[in-house]
């Protein structure tokens, strides 16, 4: 008496790669006919592979967007903590707050700087416009030059009486470099009236962050002019401060530390001092970002899902349309066990061939999205024009809501993340039809025969 | 005397169908001694394609006893069942029953390679075998282009990839024209003294009957031997 014990997974692998994918082309004399039917196993390896694909796509896209967006914010606008005060402080105690964070570890650069609202006047229109009385440190920030493009002119207005304007805002007054637009302003009257206060300024520049939605009704002058035209009661005026890392956990000790240098100068009770992080500042912003990328991931998540159970439908057909072949294995001692692991894993091995080639596919297309989208437009102007001359050109990425060039960061994380749930998710649909197939009985063979 | 390789007791099973019941084998006797060839003679419906399946573990059987080799398949557990297909009988089919996707080598070695063999271990044995049954030069065809008589020898060569001690042989010829059967008669009645087995082969063919060293006519449930 002898027996053979069976523990190996690499014949169990053999058997389900060839049973769903047949022989591999290069060293094939099988007959065409035996390869063609294999053709349900590639169509499910390229369902998931197409699934993929846009995952990716909408998962570093929107990574990309968000953080391009969260960037622009952080280096232009908000800084990575505010520190508001007081429109009434002086500049003395000002300048003193400022140099004391300056000394803060991981602190890299301060700016003063004073928000408010205005309307923009120019014979083209008239148009609101948001204030921001700058000074010359924060243009002169690495990061806010980074991020800010010249148009035309000077990026910061040298004079009292100059300003820098946002492209959108330029093009909606209708004005260029040199031209003078007036800004409308309210100024406090006596018994509580506010009354409009007129400002001639020449334009000394023309300015883009990249994305219309944070830039586009910005109206830029020295902080000093900022403070003197806008009305105590909507203005906010801060410190920016820039850290090493805005995104990392010392954001908040930082804020801590100001903070107590508040309390410790006695600033810290007078109504108007506070210390904001970005997080605090734009979480509305972010959270809509988030949310709206929850979705489509998880629209996309749904492709996944129904590839994978085209997958589980491909091998229980084949498992009904193969019984016989089955309980020929098991007449040969192939166990319940091992016939339902050939599946489990040409199920798995599918889904793993299916993620490879899409995430390959959805990271190439995401790394070329911008190049893919320019010539896609390019394409479809150029049919547009000569099926319809007059035709207005096609923007694939409106300005309005998007960055006019989508910075893609791809994240192995994510990517991981993606493939081992796909290869999950193969295995568990391949669960039924494994099932199905170690209870195929040999004895049919038998009754094949009778 | 040798120790017989298979040996039945009082074996009985029964089949259902409907209200009325089929007694396929009523309290048969029956066995064999290890190298020789039994063949089995019977009217079609006498049972013998089951009892070549009880006696391969296929099919279960309602009381009695069957010795194989040393296994006591009534007291085998489900789970044991493929440990003792892979290990002790292989099997030939009235219809080849080769995997269409494999080539004829690999039909061969696939049941070696999955009852524990190394890849290359269970191809060479797998060519040794082809050489055995004569198909050398046919190793790497598929059994769409084989003829049937080269598919059964495929069939056959499969069954000896485990060395089994016993090779249970339904009706092998029955779908082969006159040549491929003699032939094929041929390399049976070799097969006891080449692989080292013992064969038991279900026959409508009288002429393949005769290769048996012993003969039993399976009739009302009960082996009669006749020769």
């Amino acid at each position: 008496m002898h027996t053979i014990k069976a523990h190996r997974l690499q014949p169990l692998v053999f058997l389900g790669f060839r049973f769903l994918f047949g022989k591999p082309l290069r060293n094939s004399s099988a007959p065409t006919a035996h390869r063609g039917k294999h053709g349900a196993f590639w169509g499910a390896v390229l369902g998931i592979s197409v699934s993929i694909v846009p995952l990716y796509i909408v998962l570093f896209v929107s990574n990309g967007m968000i953080q391009g967006i969260t960037d622009r914010y952080l280096e232009t606008k908000t800084s990575h903590l505010q520190l508001s005060l007081p429109l009434g402080v002086s500049g003395e105690t000002r300048k003193k707050l400022q140099q004391d964070i300056l000394g803060l570890k991981g602190v890299i650069s301060t700016s003063f700087e004073v928000d408010g609202i205005g309307l923009a006047a120019s014979p083209g229109g008239l148009v609101s416009a948001q204030v921001r009385g700058l000074d010359q440190s924060m243009v002169a920030d690495p990061g806010f030059k980074k991020f800010i493009q010249v148009d035309s002119g000077s990026i910061f207005p040298e004079k009292q009486n100059e300003a820098v304007l946002g492209r959108y805002l330029a093009k909606a007054l209708g004005v260029g470099v040199g031209d003078t637009v007036t800004l409308i302003t309210l100024s406090d009257a006596y018994e509580g009236q506010m009354l409009p206060k007129l400002n001639i300024f020449r334009v000394a520049g023309i300015v883009s962050s990249g994305y219309r939605e944070l830039d586009a009704n910005w109206f830029i002058v020295q902080s000093e002019t900022a403070l003197r035209l806008l009305n105590p009661s909507t203005a906010h005026a801060f410190i920016g401060v820039k850290t090493a890392d805005p995104y990392g956990p010392t954001l908040n000790g930082i804020a801590s530390e100001i903070h107590d240098q508040l309390v410790q100068s006695g600033l810290s009770g007078i109504p108007g001092f506070r210390i904001r992080t970005w997080r605090d500042i734009e979480h509305s912003l972010f959270a809509s970002f988030s949310s709206t990328k929850s979705t489509l991931i998880l629209i996309m998540a749904i492709a996944i899902i129904v590839a994978a159970i085209n997958l589980g439908s491909a091998l229980t057909t084949y498992v009904i349309e193969h019984r016989t072949e089955i309980a020929v294995l098991r007449a040969c001692g192939v166990s319940s066990r091992q016939t339902a692991s050939i599946f489990l894993l040409g199920g798995a091995a599918t889904g793993t061939l299916g993620c490879i080639a899409g995430s390959a596919v959805g990271i190439f297309i995401s790394f070329y999205i911008n190049q893919i989208l320019s010539g896609i437009q390019a394409a479809i102007n150029f049919v547009s024009r000569l099926l319809t001359p007059a035709s207005h050109p096609v923007t694939l990425l409106n300005p309005d809501y998007y960055l006019e060039h989508i910075p893609i960061s791809i994240d192995w994380d994510y990517i991981i993340l993606i493939v081992g749930v796909g290869i999950v998710v193969s295995a568990l649909v391949s669960l039924v039809p494994a099932v199905k197939s170690s209870r195929v009985a040999p004895a049919e063979l038998i009754r094949h025969g009778e | 005397m040798n120790d017989p390789i298979i040996e039945c007791r009082a074996l009985t099973k029964t089949f259902s169908s409907g209200t009325e019941v089929l007694h396929i084998l009523e309290r048969a006797d029956f066995s064999l001694d290890k190298g020789k060839i039994c063949t089995i003679l019977g009217p079609s419906g006498s049972g013998k394609s089951t009892f070549l399946a009880i006696l391969g573990s296929l099919e279960r059987f309602d009381s009695g006893s069957v010795r194989i080799d040393g296994y006591e398949l009534q007291t085998l557990p489900e789970k044991s069942l493929s440990v003792f297909r892979r290990s002790v009988v292989g099997f030939v089919f009235q219809f080849h029953f080769l995997l269409n996707d494999f080539s004829a080598l690999e039909n061969v070695a696939l049941p070696g390679y999955m009852a524990g063999l190394s890849r290359n271990e269970a191809w060479k044995r797998a060519q040794e075998l082809l050489d055995l049954v004569g198909l050398r030069n046919r190793a790497h065809h598929y059994p769409s282009q084989l003829s049937g008589g080269e598919r059964q020898r495929v069939a056959i060569a499969r069954a000896l990839i485990n060395r089994p001690s016993v090779v249970l042989a339904d009706e092998p010829t029955g779908n082969l024209d006159a040549a491929s059967a003699k032939d094929l008669r041929s390399l049976l009645q070799r097969l006891p003294n080449v692989a080292k087995t013992t064969l038991v082969l279900v026959t409508h063919d009288p002429e393949l009957a005769n290769i048996g060293d012993t003969s039993f006519l399976l009739k009302d449930g009960h082996f009669e031997c006749i020769r």
